[in-house]
C-alpha cells in the first residue's frame, strides 16, 4: 500500500487511487513496452493522474488519456505526488 | 503568437482537371491516431479519392488527388501510428515507404505530417522522427482551434524553425486553414535543424519540452487539470456494471438500426434486380445467353449489391461512434471478457456486426491493430449467426418443434448461442496454437470526447462500400456466374413423367383447362427437379453422398448443402426444387414447408427424421457456407491460404458436432 511518509519510494501504478498524481519512472520496464508507452505521451519522468483505478485503468498524461491493462500498469513504476492524494 | 487563419476554404478548386502541363507531386499524410488525419484527408480529396493495398502487402491506404495551383497532387494517407521505429507493422511498413524501401510503390515526393496542436508533448516527438526521413516535409498542426479555446498560444515561426519546415495551424473538421496548407504544399522543406536522436527516447521528450517551452505559451493549461466533463462521461462509459449496460443499450441500437434502416433498402434492390432480370429475360430470346444474362449476370450483380445496404449503415454508425470517442472505450469495456478468449476489446464490433452479416463484419476487423488479434477475430466472426441463417433455422426448427412454442425459442436461442461459444472457443484455440504469440496487454489511447463528423462518416462509408463492389464485388459476381452455370448445365432432356403429364394435360385442356393447368405446372416442377439432379451440381451432390450420409443426408439434402455454399439461405430454394413432388402424396397442394417436410428418400422413408434434422440444424449453425463471406476473408488476410483454412475448419467442426448429434440422436431412439 501507498504510505504518503514514504513517497520518494517507487511504487506500481496499481497501486494508486483515483484522482492522485505521480511521476514515471519508465527505468524499470522492458524496451518494447517502455518504447510504444513513450510514444503514446507516457514518457520517463512525465506526469499522470489517475483517473478510473481497477482492471483496466485510465490515467491520464498531459492531454493525453490511456487505457491499461493491470498487467501492464503493474510494470509502470511511479512516483506519487505527496500533495495529490 | 496566436496564429490567424484563413477563412474557411469554398472546397473550390476541388480537383483534378489535370493537364498535361500539371507538374506531379506526391505527398504521404503521417501522423499519431486520433489527430484528425483522415479529416484531413477528406478535406484535401474528399470523394477524388481511393483505398487500395499496397501491392504484396495487406497494409491499406487511401489514395486521393487534388489539383492546386496547376500542379496535381496524389495524397496517400497512411495507417496511423506512434512511431516509426516501433516493432508494429504498420510502424516497419511506413518507415519502408517513406525510405523508398518498397519494391512496388514509388517513394513520396514530400510528407504532410498531421500533428494534434492540443497534445504537442507527443506529436513533436513523432514529428522529430518522421522530419529525419529525408523528405521534404510540412507540418499541419490540426485542431489549432481547441488548443486556442483551451489557452494555448503558439509562436508558428518559432515551431517552425524548431521543426525545420514549414508549420501551417488548420482546422481539418472546418476547413479553417486548408488554403494555407495547400500552398505550402508547393514549397515544402527538408529538416536541417538539431534534431533528438530518434533512438533516444529520453532525449527526444527532453527536446519536445524544450520546443514546447520556447514556443508555446499556456502549455500547462491543457491536460494538467482534471476534464471534469471527460472524466464524468468516462466514469459512466468504463464503469465495470454501467458501461456493460450502456454498451450493450448502445450495440443493440446498432444492431436494431442495421436492420430497420437495411431491410427495406435490400428489399428494394431484390425488387429492382427481379424486375431487371425480368426486363433482360423479356428482351432477350431464349437460350443460353438468356440464362446467363438473367438467372448468372443479374442475380450475381444482385447477391453483391444486396449486401450494400448493411456495409453501408453499419459503416456510417461505426464512424459516428468512433468519431465521438465513445467506440475506444466500449473496447475498454468488453476488454476484460474478451481476454479470457485470446481477444482484445476491439472484437466486439465485427463479432456483433456478424449477427447481421459476417462480410462486413469481417471488413471491420481492421480496428483491431494486433495481427494476430485481427487473424483470430477474422476467423471466427463467421461462427456468429448471420441473417441468412434465419430461414433455414425457421425451417429446420420449424420441422422440429413445430408445435411448441417455447422449445422452438428455446432452440432458437440454442443456435444464436452454440455460434458463439464456437467463436470465442475456436479463438482460444487459434491464439494458443498456429495464432500463438504473447497476448499483448492493453494499452490503449480513449480519444477526447468529440461532435461527430457528418461529412467524414459520409466519405467513410462511400469509401468503404466502394472498396467491397470493388475487391470482393468482382469476385462474388464471378463465382455466382460459375455456380449458377454449374446448376443449370447440362441441359437434359425433360422426364418420362413430366412428359406424360403434359400430354395428359394436352388432352384435357378443354374439358378441364383447371385440372390441366395443375398437372403443367407439376411437369414444370419435375422438369426443374430432374434438371437440377442431372446438373454439374446434381452429379457432384451424388458423388458427394457418401460423405454426407454418416451425418443423415442423402443425395437430395448433399445437393442443397452444395448449392447453398453461396449463401446459406439458397438451401430453401434448392429443397424446394430438388424436393418437388417426392412428397409422401405428391397430388395435394403443398406449401413449400410441407413439400419440403414431407420429402421422402429413394427408399421411400422420410427424409427429415428428427436425428437428420437435428443434424443438419447443427451444420448449418457452425459451417462455412458463404462463398462471398470467404473472398472478403481473402481480401482481408491477403491470402487464399487464410480463407482456406476457414472453410476447412469451420465446415470440419460442422461436419464432426452434426455427426455427433445424428449419431447420438439416433442411439437415443429418437424418431
Amino acid at each position: 500500500m501507498y504510505d504518503p511518509a514514504t513517497n520518494m519510494k517507487l511504487v506500481p501504478l496499481t497501486t494508486l487511487s483515483d484522482g492522485m498524481c505521480a511521476t514515471v519512472e519508465l527505468r524499470e520496464m522492458c524496451s518494447e513496452d517502455c518504447e510504444l508507452l513513450t510514444a503514446m505521451g507516457l514518457t520517463d519522468r512525465c506526469r499522470l493522474r489517475i483517473c478510473r483505478v481497477g482492471e483496466p485503468c485510465i490515467i491520464q498524461v498531459a492531454a493525453t488519456r490511456l487505457g491499461l491493462s493491470s498487467t501492464m500498469a503493474s510494470k509502470i513504476m511511479v512516483r506519487p505526488d505527496q500533495a495529490s492524494d | 503568437m496566436t496564429p490567424q487563419l484563413d477563412p474557411q476554404p469554398a472546397l473550390s478548386e476541388p480537383d483534378h482537371h489535370s493537364t498535361p502541363q500539371c507538374a506531379q507531386m506526391r505527398f504521404a499524410l503521417l501522423g499519431n491516431p486520433n489527430t484528425g488525419k483522415t479529416t484531413l484527408f477528406n478535406r484535401l480529396c474528399g470523394v477524388r479519392s481511393n483505398t487500395a493495398n499496397f501491392p504484396g502487402s495487406t497494409v491499406e491506404a487511401r489514395i486521393g488527388r487534388r489539383t492546386f495551383q496547376n500542379t496535381h497532387y496524389e495524397v496517400i494517407d497512411l495507417p496511423g501510428l506512434y512511431g516509426l521505429n516501433l516493432d508494429r507493422p504498420e510502424s516497419s511498413f511506413c518507415k519502408a515507404y517513406l525510405a523508398g524501401n518498397i519494391d512496388t510503390a514509388q517513394r513520396p515526393d514530400g510528407i504532410i505530417i498531421v500533428t494534434d496542436a492540443t497534445n504537442l508533448s507527443r506529436n513533436l516527438i513523432f514529428a522529430s522522427q518522421a522530419l529525419q526521413q529525408g523528405l521534404p516535409a510540412i507540418v499541419a498542426l490540426n485542431m489549432i482551434d481547441l488548443a486556442q479555446r483551451g489557452g494555448l498560444t503558439i509562436d508558428i515561426k518559432k515551431l517552425g524553425e524548431y521543426l525545420g519546415c514549414p508549420v501551417i495551424p488548420i482546422c481539418a473538421r472546418s476547413g479553417e486553414g486548408v488554403p494555407d496548407l495547400l500552398k505550402a504544399m508547393t514549397s515544402p522543406a527538408i529538416s536541417d535543424t538539431n534534431l533528438p536522436d530518434p533512438t533516444i527516447a529520453q532525449g527526444a521528450s527532453e527536446w519536445s519540452d524544450e520546443v514546447i517551452a520556447r514556443s508555446v505559451g499556456g502549455h500547462s493549461a491543457i491536460g494538467k487539470a482534471g476534464d471534469s466533463f471527460t472524466d464524468r462521461l468516462d466514469m459512466a462509459f468504463t464503469h465495470p456494471i454501467l458501461g456493460i449496460l450502456i454498451f450493450t443499450a448502445i450495440m443493440t441500437g446498432l444492431f436494431y438500426t442495421i436492420f430497420a434502416l437495411a431491410t427495406v433498402p435490400m428489399d428494394l434492390i431484390d425488387l429492382l434486380f427481379l424486375h431487371l432480370g425480368n426486363l433482360f429475360g423479356s428482351v432477350l430470346p431464349a437460350g443460353p445467353i438468356h440464362d446467363l444474362v438473367v438467372d448468372g449476370v443479374v442475380a450475381g450483380i444482385a447477391g453483391v449489391v444486396v449486401f450494400l445496404p448493411q456495409i453501408c449503415v453499419l459503416f456510417f454508425l461505426l464512424t459516428i461512434l468512433e468519431d465521438t470517442g465513445y467506440l475506444a472505450r466500449a473496447a475498454f469495456v468488453t476488454d476484460r471478457i474478451l481476454r479470457k478468449f485470446g481477444l482484445p476489446g476491439q472484437a466486439f464490433v465485427p463479432f456483433l456486426s456478424a449477427h447481421a452479416c459476417a462480410i462486413p463484419a469481417i471488413m471491420s476487423a481492421r480496428l483491431i491493430p494486433d495481427h494476430r488479434d485481427r487473424m483470430a477475430t477474422i476467423l471466427t466472426a463467421p461462427f456468429m449467426s448471420c441473417s441468412a441463417r434465419v430461414p433455414v433455422y425457421v425451417l429446420i426448427i420449424g420441422m422440429l418443434f413445430g408445435n411448441n412454442a417455447f422449445y422452438a425459442g428455446l432452440a432458437f436461442t440454442g443456435c444464436y448461442v452454440m455460434g458463439a461459444v464456437a467463436a470465442l472457443l475456436s479463438s482460444l484455440l487459434f491464439r494458443r496454437t498456429f495464432l500463438k504469440g504473447p497476448a499483448r496487454p492493453m494499452i490503449l489511447e480513449l480519444p477526447t470526447y468529440k461532435i461527430p463528423s457528418l461529412r467524414t462518416a459520409l466519405l467513410t462509408t462511400y469509401d468503404r462500400a466502394m472498396v467491397f463492389i470493388k475487391n470482393a464485388g468482382t469476385i462474388i459476381v464471378s463465382i455466382c456466374i460459375v455456380l449458377w452455370w454449374l446448376g443449370e448445365y447440362p441441359h437434359v432432356a425433360p422426364p418420362a413423367d413430366a412428359i406424360e403429364l403434359r400430354a395428359q394435360a394436352e388432352q384435357i385442356a378443354d374439358s378441364d383447362p383447371d385440372e390441366s393447368q395443375a398437372k403443367l405446372q407439376m411437369a414444370d416442377v419435375l422438369e426443374a427437379r430432374h434438371a437440377k439432379a442431372e446438373s454439374f451440381v446434381g452429379r457432384i451432390g451424388r458423388t458427394l453422398e457418401p460423405i454426407f450420409e454418416p451425418v443423415g443426408y442423402d443425395w437430395q439434402l448433399t445437393i442443397g448443402v452444395m448449392t447453398s455454399l453461396l449463401a446459406r439461405e439458397v438451401f430453401v430454394s434448392t429443397m424446394t426444387v430438388v424436393l418437388a413432388g417426392t412428397e409422401d402424396d405428391p397430388a395435394e397442394d403443398h406449401t413449400v414447408r410441407e413439400r419440403i417436410v414431407g420429402a421422402v428418400r429413394s427408399d421411400g422413408s422420410p427424409l427429415f427424421t428428427t436425428p437428420a434434422a437435428a443434424s443438419l440444424l447443427v451444420y448449418y449453425v457452425l459451417a462455412m457456407q458463404c462463398l462471398p463471406t470467404l473472398v472478403v476473408t481473402r481480401r482481408e488476410t491477403g491470402s487464399w491460404k487464410w480463407a482456406g483454412f476457414q472453410l476447412v475448419y469451420m465446415t470440419g467442426l460442422a461436419y464432426l458436432l452434426a455427426l455427433i448429434v445424428f449419431h447420438s440422436l439416433t442411439w437415443m431412439g429418437v424418431a
